[in-house]
């Protein structure tokens, strides 16, 4: 073994020595709280309950439980969807939303007829009290399925008000007829609440197809909703749809 | 072994050189790259290949060099310090795994294809010296030598250490230090953020981790963190038993003053040569080292 004192380094490598260890000191180390998008914000749910020709109820939707102000996801102890007396389950759950999507027979549902009322509540979230809920009254409808008018004069289609009052209240209502023929359509809508009759003049009418022409009504409300507090809110489309078979009869 | 079949067998090892493959794509702090091969699938085994390959090339090629600019055999220096490469690459694929002492056990697989890497580059037996990281040091084991087995204190990795233990943002996490076999400290509910890089979950500094221990994002976020440092850990090892000792044992040697420390105290400059490197590198996803580290965490 070589016991000979080796002879100093080159300035050299000191310096790339020194030059490594001071890189150590650059290497300071800071700590820092992570920032969660959306903490804090409330949990929302945004959805829709149809009433198709007061024989189905159709609900969708999709709850975001969201972050609360700690940055951990809420809980959602109870995720069903209360409409009538049914309980909905969510179709899907992801580790930030739950959506649904049911139909329900109305009788089945509980519902004596299409006038309502039907009554909404959202899934239990933690942390943000009691969640939003609504109580909600259709509009009906007067004539039968399928009605005649004579050649020449106007389509009428009648709308009954709904028979109480929605509640809360609706922020937006608006309405559309939609007289579909052989070859095309007309289309006839407004914001507000829809009239109780509303008359499509024959000018304004497609080529009936086969002497009949398919009228469609729908009325749409969206419903923004708080829960207790608001923490937890919830956008609603409420829409009431009828069809009708319109024959054609010639003029006598 | 001709002439040729050495640098075949460099060559057919740096085909191998880590590629993007789907095994390294983790959810983390870093920006997705719209061109980061994570676009593209592969097997996973096609990432181990890969891992294996560029080890047993790194540490072929430092033994091989190395035994050559000193006037002995390549060939036979490379084969063996290869072999050493694939261990320390098994090493790795179990200092990921999540069972407790992995991180412990997968470290001295590793030292011990490390140290036959070096023994082969100084032209030694394959096992007449065996270095094994011990905590803040390691256990240097040279069975003919007058004391055959000496401790040497690491420098940088006694220096961060008691930097964790004084700095309040972390706490030493026993369980994680023994399973891991290096101190772990964790943070409470924060990130960590190295000077000059984006937030991270986890740093490794001469062997020494600093991990975010963050509950909203789960205990899966901390074990994958953990992995991915463990990984780093033997990265450092290998750079410094291949790297940095050779020449940090020359320079102390040589330097005045400082010469006495030599047997006792390895200064451990295996972090800052990858912070060096990550000028060559500066896109976080291109890194070699990241990339493995990630795949073996996963």
């Amino acid at each position: 073994m070589n016991h000979k004192r080796p002879g100093p380094a080159p300035r050299a490598a000191r310096a790339v020595c020194a030059a490594l260890l001071a890189l150590s000191a650059a290497g300071c180390l800071d700590f820092v709280a992570p920032e969660f998008t959306g903490a804090g914000a409330p949990a929302t749910f945004n959805g829709a309950i149809r009433v198709v020709d007061g024989a189905a109820l159709l609900v969708d939707g999709r709850l975001v439980p969201g972050r609360a102000g700690t940055g951990f996801l809420r809980a959602v102890p109870a995720p069903e969807l209360l409409v009538l007396d049914t309980a909905v389950a969510p179709v899907q759950v992801t580790e930030t939303a739950l959506d649904y999507q049911s139909e329900l027979p109305l009788a089945e549902a509980g519902a004596v007829d299409a006038a309502g009322p039907v009554a909404w509540r959202a899934p239990v979230v933690e942390g943000v009290g009691e969640p939003p809920a609504m109580v909600w009254y259709p509009y009906r409808p007067v004539a039968p399925d399928t009605f005649s008018v004579v050649a020449g004069q106007d389509v009428v289609v009648r709308v009954l008000p709904p028979a109480g009052a929605t509640t809360p209240a609706p922020d937006r209502t608006s309405w559309f007829v939609t007289v579909v023929g052989a070859a095309g359509s007309v289309r006839v809508s407004a914001d507000g609440v829809p009239p109780e009759t509303i008359r499509i003049p024959p000018a304004f009418l497609p080529e009936p197809a086969g002497e009949r022409w398919r009228v469609r009504l729908q009325v749409f409300e969206q419903v923004g909703l708080s829960g207790a507090g608001a923490d937890y809110q919830a956008q609603l489309l409420l829409e009431t749809r009828f069809d009708w078979l319109v024959d054609r009869l010639p003029s006598p | 072994m001709s002439g040729r079949l050495p640098l075949a067998l460099a060559a057919a090892a740096l085909l191998l050189l880590p590629a993007g493959v789907a095994g390294q794509c983790l959810p983390n702090a870093v920006p997705e790259d719209p061109d980061n091969p994570c676009r593209i699938d592969f097997p996973r085994w096609t990432g181990h290949v890969a891992a294996a390959g560029a080890n047993a090339a790194m540490h072929g090629l430092a033994a091989g060099v190395w035994a050559a600019v000193q006037g002995r055999d390549f060939s036979q220096a490379f084969t063996v310090g290869a072999a050493g490469g694939v261990l320390a690459y098994g090493g790795k694929a179990m200092a990921g795994q999540r069972w407790d002492g992995a991180g412990l056990l997968g470290r001295q697989m590793a030292a011990l294809g490390t140290s036959l890497s070096r023994n082969a580059a100084d032209g030694v037996g394959a096992l007449d010296r065996l270095v094994f990281p011990v905590g803040l040091g390691r256990l240097y084991v040279t069975p003919h030598a007058d004391r055959p087995i000496r401790f040497r204190v690491d420098a940088l990795a006694l220096g961060w250490t008691v930097y964790g233990i004084v700095e309040e943002e972390v706490t030493l996490a026993w369980d994680a230090s023994l399973s891991a076999g290096t101190p772990v400290f964790l943070t409470n509910g924060k990130l960590v953020h190295r000077h000059g890089n984006a937030h991270a979950a986890g740093v490794t500094q001469s062997g020494v981790v600093f991990a975010a221990d963050i509950p909203v994002l789960g205990g899966a976020f901390l074990d994958r963190a953990l992995a991915h440092e463990r990984a780093h850990v033997l990265q450092h090892d290998q750079l410094f038993g291949l790297f940095t000792d050779p020449a940090e044992d020359w320079v102390l040697r040589r330097t005045p003053g400082l010469a006495r420390l030599e047997p006792w105290v390895d200064v451990n400059l295996g972090t800052q040569l990858l912070q060096a490197l990550g000028y060559v590198f500066p896109e976080w996803a291109d890194r070699p080292w990241e990339l493995e580290a990630t795949f073996m965490a996963r």
